[in-house]
């Protein structure tokens, strides 16, 4: 741990001292600009996507306009994401280029990501390795807060008020300070409520209301950066949240006396040194997550804390406008402390990438190699590519294939009772070919992607158990797929009318086991549906705006031999908005309805959702 | 999910104990069957959280498994992790832990009755014709349960939050029960005067952690300990509740982590092994009047398996031990000649734990 802080410092340090010598940055600018990666099966939610989640988590936003599946065990409670067939532990969520998800367990909770926060939002699928991450063999969520240096002193506030049906309340607030030095952020978002709503209970077989789901989760962020010349930025970014909640009971369940808190800290800071050919960029981060689980009736009281340092530091050098090459540290140090247990882990890797365009015959090439090494487990060497070819302005076709690892989690190793110090790290190889479109003719628009992908995954890790649950390797899974999504639009006049159709058919079997005898061989991993889309209507005129979306989730088994499964359901969601402007401010009332069709469906085995519900946004801008 | 793993986990240690089959000693049960079980009840647990918890019965005369027993008879589903299974009188009594309930069905599997408000039972165990007792997870309480009625008319309080398996004997001092607390400060087992539901006395064993008990055709008891992840080795004790004397007890190796014990008819123990490091499965058998560890298996799983549960046919010694294949798909359920030959296997459904055996 002190090696990896000192080797830090040194990478953020150094190029401090350069900090008197001066350059042409507008040249750097440019060649920073054109050595910019092509997208890497990466998308990132526009404004028009993510206007009707505003007031909500990223579950909504990952739900309404991607092909990623979520594991939702409730309205507002814990909710995890998987992409492309993948397990939850096997996905990122990166904070402005930093891990967040609890080291402990492995991820991070979407209910607790406000849309509201950032500015940019973001999937990746393709399971590509970013710099300088571990763990994310099948892809990550990107939370990214933007910085703006102006001229003169500028700023933006901006407050949101939401109401549900449910009695559930949501207030934020935010405000941004800018002028050519400084970008200084300061958010406050607050959500509250009964989560209380009637359903149809099919496990008895009659109206039912959902019942101890009151919860509280206040959150609190600071952005803040300094760029005193063109050629250093300083940020740091502070994130506090602090969430109470009870869990209600399951449809099955006669009575319940569970909640939870947690309360969570993290801190990011980073320095971007530019000059010349040179780029170089350094962040560490802290984490400190506490969280505690109560039963009432049972007397179970269990508290743990999980701190996290990952540390990321990555030199590029634009050989020409076509190629860059660099080297990048990243190192993790997770640490975790349940009553008399304290264990950690500590890896770390370093990792040479190259990205050329023009190689030859017009194609461009992204790699990678990476050395890993771990306080536990191997020390694996892995390793990807990717070749792109743009045939005119229209179509882009690619090929990628990579190995990725990950490293048991703190609680698959040692919670007590049930972790499992044998397991092995599952080691992955991805490889996706695909083919993105964009044509544009006259007032219409199309753009469309295409993905086929294969993931094959070693020692799959699994929780499972009835009495005894504990994380276990399946031998090998392999995941495999089609995912497309097709965006219309056409715009005239102060008409905005777009389409945007998501469609995922993904299959996600157990290919060899360790089990004799093994029923789920060439089964389904549970909770992985096999076929799901959706599409979302969205049309404008001047201030008006008015989405429709329509989903289908297909079945999701919850045993791995395929017996028990969870019903595919349909869902309509109606919204609609009206914005008000004047001058430099801006209103904007939102009404929406979902599950206009009153649904009956469970988004897990016994996680009833509600019937049709409203609710009401108040969006208010001002800018200067 | 992790508020799920928090009870689950809480709740691992103990469930591995599982339960054996009733060999409860009230003398309204019925007997062991005179001829050949011709059928074999298999309780599963289902994946805990789920509500999967099934029945299943073998016939074994046909090599046939019927599953969802209950389900099919009751058109509504066993509930959350059954635990245990019983039979006083005329019914069955099912023991579903995390649904905090025992439903009451007669021999054709037809519901009859229901008690609720009991926090994670266990086990129950008749204690004369009107009365029987309920252990439990979680809490310090044993449930008393009236019969006739089929509700919970009053609690015992215990030393600790955990009481596990009991049987019910006369030792000379009228009817008394003798549960397992199982807790690593605990090297006894808790006599109970079940005519003013007292606890009265208690009988040391060789180990911490006692959570699985029956008895011998010589009225001694024996007693199953151990809490490998505190550091409290497993241990086999026999003891006579007459002198309240240890006879003789086992250490079991230090890697092993012991699960389910069962009592053949001819005094033979079984017990289940696991060695989560290697995760290597095994049984142990013990024979009448063996006075070291057996030198060997009396049989290691096939490649792979989860040995879970065990149970031995009172009437020709055959032992029948379930494979739980990680509770997250259909298990499987082996039957072994009394000299660990395998016959044959079923696959059962998710989670198979206990049995009983019925003509």
């Amino acid at each position: 741990m002190k090696r990896a802080l000192r080797f830090w410092f040194v990478l953020i340090f150094v190029p401090l001292f350069s900090m008197a010598q001066n350059a042409d940055t507008t040249g750097m600018a440019k060649v920073l600009s054109k050595g910019k990666s092509e997208a890497n099966q990466t998308l990132t939610f526009d404004a028009l996507q993510k206007s009707f989640h505003l007031s909500q988590d990223a579950v909504a936003l990952l739900q309404a306009n991607t092909n990623v599946y979520v594991n939702n065990y409730g309205l507002g409670n814990l909710s995890t994401m998987s992409i492309r067939g993948s397990s939850v532990a096997q996905t990122a969520v990166l904070w402005n280029g930093l891990p967040i998800q609890n080291t402990m367990l492995g991820l991070a909770d979407l209910s607790t990501i406000p849309n509201f926060f950032f500015d940019e939002m973001s999937i990746q699928t393709a399971g590509y390795l970013e710099k300088g991450t571990f763990q994310s063999m099948a892809g990550s969520l990107n939370l990214k807060s933007t910085n703006q240096f102006t001229n003169q002193v500028g700023g933006l506030m901006q407050s949101i008020a939401g109401y549900e049906s449910f009695g559930n309340m949501v207030l934020g607030a935010k405000a941004k300070l800018t002028n050519r030095q400084w970008n200084a952020d300061v958010k406050y978002f607050n959500r509250q409520g009964g989560n209380a709503y009637r359903f149809y209970n099919f496990y008895h077989d009659a109206f039912d209301t959902l019942r101890d789901a009151f919860g509280v989760q206040e959150q609190f962020m600071v952005d803040l950066a300094y760029r005193p010349n063109l050629r250093h930025t300083f940020q740091l970014h502070y994130w506090h949240l602090a969430n109470r909640r009870k869990i209600a009971p399951l449809a099955f369940e006669t009575n319940n006396t569970r909640s939870e808190t947690n309360k969570i800290d993290r801190l990011g800071l980073s320095h971007e040194f530019m000059k010349n050919k040179l780029r170089w960029d350094s962040k560490i981060g802290l984490t400190i997550d506490s969280f505690g689980y109560q039963d009432a009736s049972i007397g179970l009281q269990s508290q743990a804390r999980v701190f996290n340092v990952p540390v990321i530091s990555n030199i590029s050098y634009y050989i020409h406008d076509n190629w860059d090459v660099g080297l990048t540290y990243s190192s993790q140090w997770s640490f975790y402390k349940q009553q008399q247990l304290n264990k950690e882990i500590f890896q770390s890797a370093v990792q040479f990438h190259i990205h050329r365009k023009a190689l030859v015959w017009g194609l461009s090439f992204q790699g990678y190699m990476q050395k890993i090494m771990a306080s536990i487990g191997q020390n694996p060497f892995v390793y990807g590519g990717r070749l792109g070819k743009e045939l005119g302005k229209r179509y882009e076709f690619f090929i990628a294939y990579n190995t990725n690892y990950r490293l048991p989690t703190l609680n698959e190793l040692y919670y007590f009772p049930g972790g499992n110090e044998q397991l092995t790290p599952e080691l992955a190889k991805n490889a996706s070919l695909g083919c993105d479109v964009t044509y544009e003719w006259k007032n219409w628009s199309l753009m469309n992607r295409s993905a086929i992908y294969s993931r094959c995954v070693q020692d799959w890790i699994l929780w499972s158990g009835s009495a005894i649950f504990f994380p276990d390797n399946i031998a090998e899974v392999w995941s495999r797929g089609i995912e497309n999504d097709i965006s219309v639009r056409y715009t005239k006049n102060y008409w905005d009318i777009r389409n945007d159709f998501f469609l995922s058919l993904s299959k996600a079997t157990s290919q060899r086991a360790y089990y004799s005898n093994d029923q789920s061989i060439h089964k389904q991993i549970p909770y992985v549906p096999q076929t799901s889309w959706r599409n979302n209507f969205f049309i404008s005129y001047k201030h008006t705006t008015l989405q429709c979306s329509y989903s289908y989730t297909g079945y999701r088994f919850f045993t791995r031999d395929e017996s028990q499964w969870v019903d595919p359901n349909q869902l309509l969601n109606c919204y609609i908005s009206q914005k008000i402007l004047f001058r430099n401010q801006q209103l904007e009332l939102q009404f929406k309805v979902n599950n206009l069709l009153n649904e009956r469906y469970e988004s897990l085995r016994g996680r009833i959702m509600p019937l049709r519900n409203y609710a009401i946004n108040l969006l208010y801008t001002r800018q200067h | 999910m992790q508020t799920q793993k928090l009870i689950i986990l809480a709740l691992i240690l103990g469930l591995f104990f599982s339960c054996e089959k009733e060999r409860n000693t009230y003398v309204e049960n019925p007997p062991a069957p005179a001829g050949n079980s011709r059928y074999l009840m298999v309780g599963h647990e289902g994946a805990f959280g789920t509500n999967t918890a099934s029945l299943s019965l073998i016939d074994l005369e046909n090599n046939t498994v019927t599953n969802n027993v209950y389900q099919s008879k009751n058109l509504q589903a066993l509930g959350d992790v059954l635990q245990s299974m019983t039979r006083i009188g005329d019914f069955y009594y099912f023991v579903v832990n995390n649904s905090n309930k025992i439903l009451i069905t007669d021999t054709a599997f037809n519901k009859k009755a229901e008690i609720k408000n009991l926090t994670s039972p266990r086990y129950i165990t008749a204690v004369s014709p009107t009365k029987a007792y309920v252990s439990s997870l979680f809490t310090n309480r044993l449930y008393i349960i009236d019969l006739v009625s089929n509700t919970k008319i009053s609690e015992i309080q215990m030393r600790t939050n955990w009481t596990e398996q009991m049987v019910l004997i006369n030792d000379g001092g009228g009817d008394a029960v003798y549960i397992c607390e199982n807790d690593t400060a605990i090297n006894y087992i808790t006599k109970i005067d079940v005519n003013t539901n007292q606890l009265v006395d208690s009988i040391p064993i060789a180990g911490y952690a006692p959570s699985q008990i029956t008895r011998s055709s010589d009225g001694h008891l024996w007693v199953l300990a151990g809490n490998n992840f505190y550091g409290k080795q497993s241990t086999l004790t026999e003891v006579d509740p007459a002198t309240k004397k240890i006879i003789r007890s086992f250490t079991f190796d230090k890697r092993f982590t012991t699960g389910q014990m069962a009592l053949g008819p001819n005094d033979e123990k079984y017990v289940v092994v696991v060695d989560y490091a290697t995760n290597e499965y095994g049984v142990y058998k013990f024979n009448k009047g063996a006075a070291t560890m057996p030198a060997a298996y009396f049989t290691t799983t096939p490649s792979g398996a989860n040995f879970y549960g065990i149970a031995v046919n009172p009437t020709n010694g055959e032992v029948f031990i379930s494979d739980s294949k990680g509770f997250s798909q259909a298990g499987a359920v082996y039957r072994y000649t009394p000299s660990g030959v395998l016959l044959n296997n079923w696959t059962t459904a998710i989670g198979p734990s206990s049995f009983h055996f019925i003509q």
